[in-house]
């Protein structure tokens, strides 16, 4: 038709024009394509003829060379095959395919209702979980050009450091050098607001003045800080959250200027922030500038660096630059800087790190999984749906109605199960959603913004479509390939049904195999949450209930009244009946602990290269008592030590391992930079980062010799805790009214709130698999079920020709089990080659644990059995007479 | 079949260019400027709605051009009348003498 040789743009144009006329209705295909295809090599013939070169570049003056407008005028022809498409089916025809589908639909309810549930329920799991993805990794953050910020880390190969602070020169020197980045810094950390009544403890960041600048977001009310106010003996400024602002002060409008006395300081207010406003984590409320005056020294880092590359600049060349000017540095400062180097993150990766981006992607691929189960449910419903319409097809054929006419309407009401399964799913994902979003910790971020937003609703009708289509499709081109004559004929036979049977078992192997992975993958993670929460921590957590203090300064100016707060506070809590030994410290095990420098007796403070680092905590006597951590030598911390008796500290093993591994380091000196402190005891090692990390060095210091006004209580008690809550709160009240006890919880809440990032994986994955689990088998029960009612006239001659009910009914047993194991042997195989995506979350489980696997695969291969038992019991209560007179 | 409803203005277009006596959708491109996506659905709707008919070109031409043959359309009296109650509403149309279309052609 087309002469050889022809020109590339012209093939593209006529290749273009056949794909959409492959979408337009079958009768009129070949017309439109003849059309479209004439009319095209009729314009080329002429451009030809013209002594055009159509293919050449465009002429001066025209847009573009005709080839190229003949391409784009090829495009009209997919309007044109949607324009006949509409045309020729319109919503009478889909009308009558809808209202046909409903009656068909209708045959079968209780089939129906399954598929609709178990589609439900898969779409409502991915609808509540792409929620929470969208939200966490698909929008960006709510700073403008939020792609342009990045946090930039100090790393130094040599000493092992791969995310470290800047320390402040540095900082400083980096911001006036770099060139491709604006950079500001902040510090955390905790303001005590004075109030009337009580001090209440914020948590906020110390930042460069210009830091708002930098990150985009300016105080709706008030300002910003001015340079001026980051430089030391300024007037001291401060920037309060929004919720604070509605919160503590009614949301007054004048306060901005006013005073508030932060840490026992007075604070100019210059600025409220937005409402919604968060920085890396929820629950910021105030801000206030931090000054350098020049005289910092380079080894203390303590400052995280902001940045945002400049227009034009690329995250890499950004990178590149801070890297050089630390080079820079480190040739400059070798003593204190030698082998510094820096790293990047985009603020994204940064908020939402590793442990996000692994969990969302394993709940993702957990709940495709859930819905692919959910569609092989649906399809196996619907072809046992369409199987017994086998006639019906052959007569609508017969009279008439082209294959085409046939696919659409199971297709129909294939969708119209969907769509069904997409509306009540929706209503499920809305509770699924408040479910998720209860178990979620509240230190993840954005966690308010999760709900049923426009984007997520999009996504909801485009997994209903896509599946209907996926499970329409079964049913469809199994019914369109029968010839009429067979099935015509078939309805005598009821013998096995072969048709459609394998597609029907291979549907549940499927099921089965997608489900055990499931399980052994929340089986798996939940182990690993069971191993933390019972892991010996090295400390006794059972009987213990926590709660916190912060005394305003104003109140307890010194010392000797903030140990007197302590003592009097200890003394009325240990005088309540069931409480033993009541305890405190500034960081309680598996809250994290500051470091220091320090050097051992005998050696320079000074020296850079003696100074080593070491986590510390203040703690109340009683502490190593109350949460039963054993005191290897020496004594612990006691009432005597208080401000003006000896400086004492107290080491955990390893710091005494490191330095003393083969002799008493009682009576030794540990020098920080507060003075030297004499080590009067050794405690046992606890594991004060979680089960799977290595216990770092500590030191125990007493909370009285220094001036602590923030403390974490320990208060062991033999009765059950929460009926102590009530009461301690009422103590701290009567000790001092001004002082409120926050966050009043047993230590084990207060474990699993600060691990509650991790193990919410396993909370999902198990409701996972509990679904995973009950579609599945409801699969297994469901196919079981139908082959059993097929076969009716089989097992009554079987029986009327002496086959004793025991062989029938292990017949169908055995069938089962086939398939079920089948199944569990494909299952075992994914799921090893998938739960190493997992080993994040388990906490030292093997990824490959055999007895998890053995025991999943048992557990499951039981309950497929327990399936097929029900249906194959029918079969044996078949009545041979009856059987033999069905059709 | 044709159902009493106004034409969309694009239609009407197509309708008053196949009056002007253009036949091929090419051609009426280059005469309303209407993209090809607007143009073949349109004359779909014409002809469906009586107001144009179409026949295959003569296969010797086409042959003699070395190319399959093309589709022409012409107006037919009803669309001539439909053409003149719109050019009625819609004065921005070029005036078109109508006359030869309202007669009914021979087959």
């Amino acid at each position: 038709m087309i002469p050889g040789g022809r020109p590339f743009r012209l093939g593209l144009s006529l290749w273009l024009i056949r794909v959409a006329c492959a979408l337009a209705p079958g009768a009129r295909r070949k017309d439109l394509a003849a059309q479209w295809e004439a009319e095209l090599l009729y314009r080329w013939r002429r451009l030809e003829a013209s002594g055009a070169r159509p293919d050449a570049a465009s002429p001066p003056g025209t847009p573009r060379p005709p080839a190229q407008d003949l391409l784009f005028w090829s495009l009209g022809a997919f309007q044109h095959a949607w324009y006949l498409f509409k045309t020729e089916y319109t919503m009478d025809l889909i009308w009558q395919d809808v209202k046909y589908g409903f009656r068909s639909l209708n045959r079968t309810r209780g089939l129906i209702a399954i598929a609709v549930l178990s589609l439900a329920i898969g779409i409502a799991a991915n609808t509540a979980i792409f929620s929470v993805v969208d939200v966490f990794m698909l929008r960006p953050l709510p700073y403008p050009d939020s792609d342009r910020l990045h946090m930039l880390w100090l790393t130094n190969q040599d000493r092992g450091w791969n995310q470290a602070s800047f320390t402040v020169p540095d900082f400083v020197d980096l911001r006036k050098e770099s060139r491709t980045m604006e950079l500001a810094a902040f510090q955390g950390g905790t303001f005590a607001l004075a109030g009337d009544f009580e001090t209440e403890r914020l948590s906020g960041l110390y930042v460069t003045p210009d830091f708002f600048r930098v990150l985009g977001v300016q105080p709706t009310l008030g300002r910003g800080f001015t340079d001026e106010e980051g430089t030391p003996g300024h007037e001291r400024v401060a920037v309060i959250s929004h919720g604070l602002w509605q919160r503590r002060f009614g949301g007054d409008p004048d306060l901005v200027g006013s005073q508030i006395v932060l840490d026992g300081a007075p604070h100019t207010l210059v600025g409220v922030m937005p409402p919604d406003f968060w920085f890396l984590f929820p629950g910021g409320d105030a801000w206030a500038p931090l000054s350098f005056d020049g005289t910092e020294a380079r080894n203390s880092h303590n400052l995280q660096v902001l940045a945002r590359t400049r227009e034009g600049a690329g995250g890499g060349q950004a990178l590149e630059e801070a890297q050089r000017l630390m080079g820079r540095i480190a040739q400059a400062y070798p003593e204190t800087s030698a082998g510094h180097g820096a790293m990047m993150l985009t603020l994204h990766e940064e908020v939402f790190d590793e442990g996000f981006q692994a969990g969302t992607l394993i709940a993702t691929v957990g709940v495709f999984l859930v819905l692919l189960i959910a569609c092989a449910n649906v399809a196996n419903l619907l072809l046992t749906h369409a199987t017994g319409r086998d006639r019906e097809v052959a007569l609508r054929g017969a009279l008439g109605a082209g294959r085409s006419r046939i696919v659409r309407q199971f297709l129909t009401e294939a969708t119209l199960v969907a769509l069904l399964g997409g509306v009540l799913g929706l209503g499920l994902a809305f509770f699924g959603i408040r479910g998720l979003i209860s178990i979620m910790p509240a230190d993840f971020p954005r966690v308010h913004e999760i709900g049923l937003s426009g984007r997520v609703l999009l996504y909801t009708a485009a997994v209903t479509m896509l599946t209907g289509i996926l499970f329409g499709m079964a049913p469809a081109l199994h019914s369109s390939k029968g010839t009429l004559t067979d099935a015509l004929k078939e309805g005598g036979r009821g013998g096995s049904a072969s048709r459609g049977g394998r597609l029907r078992k291979g549907l549940v192997v499927a099921e089965m195999a997608l489900a055990l992975v499931l399980l052994v993958s929340s089986a798996l993670l939940v182990q690993g949450f069971a191993r933390i929460r019972m892991a010996e921590l090295g400390f006794d957590r059972s009987d213990v209930l926590t709660f916190q203090t912060l005394l305003p300064e104003g109140l307890y100016p010194d010392s000797a009244s903030v140990a007197d707060f302590h003592d009097r506070l200890q003394a009325r809590l240990a005088g309540l009946p069931g409480v033993g030994r009541v305890g405190g410290a500034t960081a309680l095990p598996l809250q994290g602990s500051s470091g220091t420098w320090y050097v051992l007796g005998g050696e320079d403070f000074q020296d850079p290269a003696a100074r080593k680092v070491v986590g510390f905590k203040y703690v109340l006597p009683g502490y190593f008592e109350s949460l039963d951590i054993p005191l290897l030598r020496g004594r612990a911390i006691e009432e005597a030590d208080r401000s003006g008796s000896l400086p004492v500290a107290v080491i955990n093993q390893t710091l005494a391992q490191l330095h003393w591994p083969d002799s008493d380091p009682i009576g030794q000196q540990i020098v920080i930079g507060s003075g030297p402190r004499e080590i009067v005891g050794v405690a046992a090692d606890t594991r004060d980062y979680g089960a799977d990390s290595d216990q770092p060095a500590l030191m125990f210091m007493a909370a009285n010799q220094s001036v602590q006004r923030f403390m974490d209580w320990t208060v062991e008690a033999d009765l059950p805790l929460h009926t102590l809550v009530e009461q301690v709160s009422a103590q701290v009240r009567a000790v001092d009214p001004n002082v409120p006890a926050y966050d009043v919880m047993s230590f084990d809440d207060l474990i699993e709130r600060a691990l509650g990032g991790d193990l919410i994986m396993a909370k999902i994955m198990s409701a996972l698999a509990v679904i995973a689990l009950v579609l599945a088998l409801g699969g297994v029960y469901g196919v079981m079920a139908y082959t059993v009612s097929q076969r009716t006239r089989e097992m009554g001659i079987r029986l009327s020709l002496g086959a004793q009910r025991g062989n029938v009914m292990a017949m169908v047993v055995r069938q089962g089990t086939v398939l079920a194991l089948l199944g569990i042997g494909i299952g075992l195989g994914v799921a090893l080659g998938v739960t190493r995506g997992l080993s994040r979350f388990l906490f030292g489980v093997s990824p490959f644990d055999p007895l998890t696997f053995a025991s999943v695969a048992v557990v499951l291969l039981l309950a497929g059995v327990l399936a097929t038992f029900f249906p194959a019991r029918r079969a044996t209560k078949v009545d041979p007479v009856v059987a033999l007179r069905v059709e | 079949m044709a159902r009493k409803k106004h034409l969309s203005l694009g239609t009407i277009h197509v309708l008053h260019a196949l009056a002007r006596g253009r036949e091929y959708g090419f051609d009426i491109m280059e005469e309303t400027g209407l993209g090809s996506g607007t143009i073949y659905p349109a004359l779909d709707r014409l002809e469906r709605l009586g107001f144009a008919r179409s026949e295959w070109e003569d296969a010797l031409i086409a042959r003699e051009e070395k190319r399959p043959p093309r589709r022409y359309y012409r107006i037919t009296p009803e669309g001539a009348r439909e053409l003149q109650e719109a050019m009625e509403r819609n004065r921005s149309l070029a005036p078109v003498d109508l006359e030869p279309h309202l007669r009914p052609r021979e087959a």
